[in-house]
């Protein structure tokens, strides 16, 4: 359907929009000769149209964020709403195959019509961790039985969105904290790290080294429990959530890509 | 355990100063501290210059349309940001002329291809229309690769066929930033005397620049061995005076610390008791470490200013071209 839509679009412009020929050449030439239909036309279908086919041509050398940043250009205002629509859908695809899910999910609920793509507004939405709505789009991509349970499979190994208080709180006990994050080799070194320091520091105390034990325990627990052990635990979780979240989008991609869908690339 | 201790601490530290290491090592025990929360309190971002470009473009070399029918076109991109565009259309197949090369420069020179940018500038004859520009971009071209000198000799000494007197003020102000650029306050002082302050076009510039020259040639500069004699007397006071006041927070307090645990060790088990070796030895680490950072800091500091100003000044060699060629 989408690789229908975009084929269309391609051969409208292509026919209709200027009455120029366009010979088969560099895309990038091919763009320049669209934006040169920008420069000199002053009619709005005409400069939509254009930049319509200007993205599609960026879009096959690749230059995706070029090809979004053309259907930017867009002036949204002149357009009828099935226009509007196009130039959401297209924006919503460079967005994602530019790197941005964020941005193409927002295009893509913008343009009224998401659930018309579910494979794509599936793996956005498992972006945004949205679970819940994306495993119903992935089912209505389903043919089979055994397809539904395999995506179901799929979800029940889904992420967990880890917080940044809650990793914190945990890493008050070592190795709760690196658990939390799923890192349990890093958390049992920390947690030795941490059970020698308060064994030393206690070790101090008792001795009667006040200043030992408060004083250099508190420097070394500052090394081992606060930036060895909390500080660093709080600053990996944006990192731990993005590489989760990608590997679990990545095998939703290629899953449903699987299942005899168009797939989610334009070209 | 003493002597197994002793012998421990002279093999490593033999093996880094043996591998040339030492100022790594001497810098260990700053960076932890500089690294902690209250060492980064105040910290500062240093301005990030992107590299020049090396990577060659090679161009078509010639076609039978004239690229002159395109001008409009290709200023309409550049004003767009239509980079991309931009790049394609330089690349088609033109006759060679002097408005291709300027055009072909001026995409370089937005790339940061400086070297190829300024061979490009350099190719349009100074009686051209795009003359004067050219060999003005060619100077900013010059400068933002680095080479002031060049930038400066190639100022003094423009074509013979170049009439200056339009652009004399122009001329001025790049002289006035390159002599800044080259910290020569005789060259700075004759060039700016030429200053008027009322061309809007060059005004903002001509001010930047003036601002940068009084802090350069008038305040006095920190001193590194100041920074690193405060820090002797008061460990984390080099620091502050190097204006990180987080970092000499914290360079005090881990110092101040560690020389409190070598005293109650040292008063209550004696001066070779192995915790009061190894307190101390840790103390010494951070208090030396200090002094090093404090002085590498004035340093970094004062390079760092350097730095910042030069990208100011270049950017202001740069920013009046586009209106004085409008």
């Amino acid at each position: 359907m989408r690789l229908l839509f975009i084929i269309f679009t391609f051969l409208f412009v292509q026919f209709s929009a200027s009455g120029q020929e366009v010979p088969d050449e560099n895309p990038l030439e091919e763009a320049l000769r669209w934006e040169r239909v920008v420069y000199r036309s002053n009619d709005p279908d005409t400069l939509f149209r254009a930049l319509q086919a200007k993205a599609i041509c960026y879009a096959k050398a690749s230059l995706y964020s070029e090809a979004l940043r053309t259907m930017e250009r867009v002036k949204m205002y002149l357009l009828d709403p099935d226009e509007a629509w196009e130039v959401l859908v297209m924006k919503a695809f460079y967005a994602k195959l530019s790197g941005d899910p964020g941005a193409a999910l927002g295009y893509l609920e913008e343009s009224g019509d998401a659930g018309s793509y579910p494979e794509l507004y599936s793996v956005l939405l498992a972006a945004a961790w949205r679970f819940d709505e994306s495993l119903e789009q992935a089912l209505s991509v389903a043919s089979t039985e055994e397809e539904a349970a395999a995506i179901r499979e799929l979800f029940r190994k889904a992420p967990r969105l880890r917080k940044e208080n809650t990793a914190a709180a945990w890493s008050f006990l070592p190795p709760g904290g690196q658990i939390y994050l799923g890192k349990p080799a890093a958390g049992l070194l920390s947690m030795m790290l941490n059970a020698g320091a308060a064994a030393l520091t206690a070790y101090e105390l008792i001795q009667g080294d006040w200043v030992t034990g408060l004083l250099g325990g508190g420097l070394l627990l500052n090394e081992t429990f606060f930036k060895g052990n909390m500080v660093k635990n709080v600053q990996s979780v944006s990192s731990v959530n993005k590489l989760s979240i990608e590997a679990f989008t990545a095998s939703l991609d290629s899953l449903l890509m699987s299942m005899g869908s168009s797939g989610l690339k334009l070209d | 355990m003493r002597r197994f201790f002793t012998a421990a601490l002279f093999l490593l530290l033999s093996s880094f100063i043996s591998r040339g290491q030492a100022p790594g090592l001497l810098g260990l025990p700053d960076r932890i501290m500089s690294s902690s929360r209250i060492g980064r309190v105040s910290a500062r971002q240093s301005i990030e210059v992107p590299p020049e470009d090396t990577v060659r473009i090679d161009f078509p070399a010639g076609g039978t349309e004239w690229v002159s029918v395109d001008y409009d076109f290709f200023k309409y991109l550049l004003e767009n940001d239509l980079r991309q565009d931009v790049r394609t259309l330089v690349k088609g197949c033109y006759v060679p002329s002097d408005t291709l090369d300027y055009m072909r420069a001026q995409v370089l020179f937005s790339d940061r291809k400086l070297t190829q940018a300024t061979e490009y500038f350099s190719r349009v004859p100074a009686n051209s229309v795009f003359g004067p520009e050219s060999f003005h971009y060619r100077v900013v071209s010059l400068a933002s690769a680095g080479h002031y000198h060049s930038a400066a000799a190639l100022l003094a000494n423009p074509p013979a066929t170049y009439d200056r007197r339009p652009y004399s003020e122009l001329f001025a102000l790049q002289e006035a930033g390159l002599a800044l650029l080259e910290s020569d306050k005789d060259q700075w002082l004759r060039s700016s005397s030429a200053f008027t302050y009322s061309d809007y076009t060059l005004s903002g510039s001509e001010q930047v620049l003036s601002e940068i020259a009084r802090d350069r040639f008038e305040s006095g500069r920190k001193s590194a061995a100041v920074a690193a004699l405060a820090s002797a007397l008061l460990p984390g006071a080099g620091k502050v005076y190097a204006g990180r006041v987080g970092e000499g927070v914290a360079a005090f307090l881990t110092v101040g610390s560690l020389g409190a645990v070598t005293a109650e060790n040292w008063s209550r088990h004696g001066a070779r008791d192995w915790r009061t070796i190894l307190a101390g030895s840790l103390c010494a680490a951070f208090y030396i470490g200090n002094i090093y950072g404090s002085y590498m800091s004035v340093s970094i500091e004062n390079d760092e200013r350097v730095k910042s100003q030069n990208a100011v000044i270049v950017y202001h060699l740069h920013l009046p071209l586009r209106s004085v060629f409008r």
